[in-house]
């Protein structure tokens, strides 16, 4: 005997369908999503081509130069493991270059590890001497 | 199902791609660590490399001995050498032009005697005179079948060489020549020229003209018709004064009867003119003109012309034509209508030469009968027996050919029984002559004929009587003759003789040319009388196949003159300047249409009054077909040669004796005042800065450097530049303007710089233009060489020693010079192949004082560092 209270066949293939099309839907977003995060995240490449110790002013200038393929934020920097200040925001597009101004006062001879991090991760870090 | 499979596609895609540029990023990296750049060196660098010449110099004035300007672009020792010439002239070619003499103008402008470059003024040639010691020419025009019968054929005798020469074609008369008629200009000034006139097969008259080059023909001039050519019913004859010629025809018509046609220098045949016969009206068959001597009182004669005409209803009449008009000469009635025979040639007329009276003759219808007219140009005497009573019969072919030096008359006549007879005319009697011969070759051809030797009183009668030979007796007026010669020519009968005077007594001349045309072969030969020997020259010396006997396919006439002197006499004048000169140079380039033209130059002397014939404005030459260039430089007064307003004018003359008609080509007349016997030297040249390596905004000057040698020094050299602005060359802002001295036997080096209003000398595109010249002092004509000469820009930049030890190619992009006060970023676009060193310049790059620090980096974030410590 006949349950009346049933879902019928068809019904029952199309919530089917489109529980399976949700699912894969952001089964295929996430991907995207994560695949894309680790693209440009593969895609940095900053390169510091000069670093300038102005004691006077009381920074070190870096010259960063963008030569990936996304653009990039200087999202801190790292001075000797202590986070300090900069001219925030620092951004450069793709081959874009200049000069990123650390608030920080060098005396001669000392000894800086610098470490700049962008907003998806990367370091751009070295250790400098002040001339 | 459908759904989850495309997801999975979608993520493997998605997932691919991303794999695929991490793979792209890692080669990135792979490069970049294998980029393996190394900075050198960096100087500070305060000169561009030298520009120098990528051209041949311009020379202002001087002259280039050897070398080219490539010798000019390093320090070697190899140099192109350059050499002063005059400085101060000016060259003036002519503006006008006088033609000489009877020269006439041909083809160009004065404009293309500016410059030596083919491009010629033509004028023709006259004549000028005659040679008075060259042997008489004669001219043969005749039928013959080689090629074709419808083109006339034609043979000069040389007088010199005594022999005829090859035979040549006359254009066609596009139909088969039958009867020829030449005359010869009587004037000198055309003695060349010579009209020959054919009557063809189809009826139609040709006529040609011989201008002392080319043949001009006028085809179809009259239309005598298919009935009158069977026999000689035209004349062809020059009028004695004018040089005109008179062509008198049968129109083959029964009124309107004669045509005549005049012939006038620089014009060419006239229209048709109509003669409608007064007594007769008979188609007209035979016609014979004879010119007057000229030798009447009074002007009446000068151009008289008298005919003789004889129609098919055996009438014979006559005219005179005196040059405008035709006259009866007061007949009111036919002279005889009926005369022996109308198809022979039975009329002939001729003047006496000393009283210039025509006389008129033809045979009659009684045998034995001949009746003679004379005209003195104003009575035509009544019709007057001659009765010649051993002929036997009626005349058939009668000639009269009249002493060159007398009044006396020759008659000859062949009658209807082949006898030939002859008689002589004293002026005012006849003489009758035994019978020379019984049973001549024919009656139906002229084969008899009489030629008076040129000096008079003594001739020669010819004529065919056995086959295979030809007769001849001289004659003695009035009536003494040698015995009969019979001399072999050829095989068979002689139908057609032909003799005729030279109309010039040269001591060794030929006397009296004739041709004889020999039956059945139809060859045409000729013979000569020289005064004393008869020659056979050949039985088909003229022609080997005129194909018929029918007609006197023939005509011989000598020249009336000498061979002629052609002269070409051209006058160019033109204007110059009124200052003092130190010297003048004339020149001329010019040829002839012909070889070995005696020439003359002549720059007329104002001083003098008149054109030099030798030394300073003359020059004289044999010049022929080869463009050939005279010179000459005047030092001693040479102001002479212009008058006081600068005109000046030069007389080329050419003068050569030949047959043939030429003409002078005129390619260059350059009349070249001095005014200074300064040598002076001025060369130019272009020579580029790289204003893309060194920008106009980093250069701070230009230096320039020539390296050279002279063989005098006695003055100085200098370097100037051209000044685009001002459009001249200067020295102004040069360092030193005093120029280079220099020094004998050895390299002098001069350089300049530049540093004050140099950007005046810098072209946009960076081009210098370098003038190099000499002070001017010197009388000596030095000659410089040049080893070097070059520029370059006064900077102050840096060079950067390079080197690409990786696999790969890199990009430079930046060039960082630092120091503890200054770290300076510039921009770079420099390319480097794997393993290629190269120096990379930037005029822009300020090197600091002391130490420093430079850096090169790479589009892929390599570095080179380089310190100066």
């Amino acid at each position: 005997m006949r349950n009346k209270r049933a879902i019928t066949p068809v019904l029952s293939s199309l919530l089917l369908t489109v529980v399976a099309v949700a699912g894969m839907a952001i089964a295929t977003s996430a991907t995207f999503v994560i695949t894309t995060n680790l693209r440009e995240n593969m895609s940095e490449r900053v390169i510091a081509e000069d670093v300038w110790f102005k004691a006077s002013a009381g920074t070190v200038d870096v010259y960063l130069h963008n030569v990936g393929k996304v653009k990039i934020h200087v999202l801190d920097v790292y001075v000797n493991h202590t986070r300090r200040s900069f001219n925030s925001p620092f951004n450069l597009e793709l081959n874009e270059h200049g000069w990123l101004s650390i608030y920080l006062d060098s005396n001669s001879g000392d000894l800086f590890y610098i470490d700049i991090v962008t907003s998806r991760g990367t370091h751009i870090a070295s250790h400098y001497t002040a001339p | 199902m459908i759904v989850v499979m495309l997801s999975l596609v979608l993520v493997v895609i998605i997932v691919g791609n991303v794999v695929l540029w991490s793979y792209q990023m890692n080669q990135f990296d792979m490069d970049r660590m294998q980029e393996t750049l190394s900075l050198t060196n960096v100087t500070r660098i305060t000169r561009s490399s030298w520009g120098t010449a990528q051209n041949e110099y311009s020379i202002g004035t001087g002259s280039r001995l050897s070398g080219t300007y490539t010798d000019t672009t390093t320090l070697d020792g190899v140099y192109e050498t350059f050499r002063e010439e005059l400085q101060g002239f000016d060259v003036y070619n002519p503006s006008d032009y006088t033609l000489g003499g009877s020269t006439s103008y041909v083809s160009g402008n004065i404009t293309n005697l500016s410059s030596n470059d083919d491009a010629y003024m033509n004028f023709r040639s006259y004549v000028s005179g005659s040679s008075a010691t060259s042997l008489s020419d004669a001219f043969v025009a005749y039928r013959d079948s080689t090629t074709t019968l419808n083109i006339p054929k034609e043979r000069t005798w040389d007088g010199d060489s005594t022999a005829w020469g090859s035979q040549s074609d006359l254009p066609t008369s596009d139909s088969p020549v039958r009867w020829v008629r030449v005359a010869f200009c009587p004037l000198e000034s055309r003695s060349y020229e010579k009209i020959v006139v054919t009557l063809s097969d189809d009826g139609y008259l040709d006529a040609y003209v011989w201008n002392g080059t080319s043949w001009t023909a006028t085809n179809n001039i009259a239309f005598p018709g298919t009935t009158a050519n069977a026999y000689k019913c035209f004349d062809v004859a020059y009028e004695k004064t004018s040089g005109k010629a008179v062509l008198v025809y049968s129109r083959g018509t029964t009124t309107n009867e004669i045509g005549y046609r005049i012939w006038t220098f620089g014009t060419g045949w006239g229209s048709e003119q109509l003669l409608n016969l007064a007594y007769t009206s008979g188609i007209v068959r035979w016609v014979s003109l004879a010119p007057s001597p000229e030798t009447r009182a009074g002007t009446g004669d000068d151009n008289e012309i008298a005919l003789i005409y004889l129609d098919a209803n055996v009438d014979a009449h006559g005219y005179a034509w005196d040059g405008s008009t035709w006259s009866l000469m007061g007949a009111t009635a036919v002279w005889d209508n009926s005369v022996a025979i109308a198809t022979e040639e039975c009329i002939a007329v001729a003047y006496e030469q000393t009283t210039g009276e025509a006389m008129f003759i033809w045979a009659d219808s009684v045998s034995n009968r001949f009746y003679y007219k004379t005209w003195d140009g104003t009575t035509l005497s009544a019709n007057t027996l001659l009765t010649i009573t051993a002929t036997g019969g009626v005349g058939n072919w009668v000639t009269l050919k009249a002493d060159p030096a007398s009044d006396d008359l020759f008659f000859t006549v062949v009658n209807g029984g082949s006898d030939l007879n002859t008689a002589y005319w004293s002026g005012s009697a006849w003489t009758v002559h035994t019978e020379h011969d019984s049973a001549v070759d024919t009656n139906a051809r002229r084969c008899a004929d009489f030629a008076w030797e040129p000096t008079g009183g003594k001739g020669l009668l010819v004529w065919g009587t056995t086959a295979g030979q030809i007769a001849y007796r001289t004659f003695t007026a009035p009536d003494t003759w040698g015995p009969q010669q019979n001399l072999a020519m050829g095989a068979n009968a002689h139908p057609w003789v032909q003799l005729r005077t030279n109309t010039r007594n040269i001591a060794g001349d030929t006397l009296i040319l004739g041709a004889v045309l020999e039956g059945t072969v139809f060859d045409l030969g000729a013979v000569r009388w020289d005064g004393t020997s008869f020659t056979i020259i050949g039985t088909n010396t003229i022609a080997s196949d005129t194909t018929v006997i029918t007609y006197e396919c023939f005509e011989v006439e000598f020249m009336n003159f000498g061979t002629p002197e052609f002269t070409c006499e051209v006058e160019f004048s033109g204007t110059s300047n009124t200052q003092n000169w130190t010297q003048l140079e004339w020149t001329t380039d010019l040829s002839f249409t012909t070889a070995d033209v005696t020439t003359t130059l002549q720059l007329y002397n104002y001083s003098a009054s008149q054109y030099p014939t030798s030394g300073d404005g003359y020059i004289t030459d044999t010049i022929g077909q080869t463009d050939t260039t005279e010179n000459q430089t005047i030092t001693a007064t040479p102001t002479d040669f212009r008058d006081i307003s600068g005109n000046w004018k030069m007389k080329i003359t050419g003068t050569k004796t030949t047959d043939t008609q030429f003409e002078l080509k005129e390619d260059l007349i350059e009349f070249k005042a001095t005014t200074s016997d300064i040598y002076r030297l001025k060369i130019s040249n272009d020579f580029g800065i790289g204003l893309s390596t060194y920008p106009r905004d980093y250069i701070q000057g230009i230096e320039i450097l020539i390296r050279y040698n002279t063989t005098e020094d006695t003055e100085r050299w200098f370097l100037r530049a051209y000044n685009w602005t001002a459009s001249s060359f200067s020295d102004v802002g040069f360092n030193s303007t005093a120029g280079s001295q220099p020094t004998l036997n050895e390299w002098n080096e001069y350089t300049i710089n530049v540093t004050d209003n140099w950007t005046d000398y810098v072209r946009d595109d960076g081009v210098i233009r370098i003038e190099f010249s000499d002070e001017g002092l010197t009388t000596n004509q030095t000659s410089v060489g040049i080893d070097f000469l070059g520029v370059r820009a006064i900077i102050d930049g840096t060079r950067l020693d390079l080197k690409n030890s990786s696999p790969l190619s890199l990009h430079i992009t930046a060039i960082w010079i630092t120091n503890s006060t200054v770290h300076q970023r510039y921009s770079a676009n420099l390319f480097m192949n794997s393993g290629e060193s190269t120096s990379y310049i930037r005029a822009d790059v300020l090197l600091p004082q002391g130490d420093f620090l430079a850096k090169v980096v790479t589009e892929r974030g390599n570095m080179a560092v380089f310190s100066s410590d």
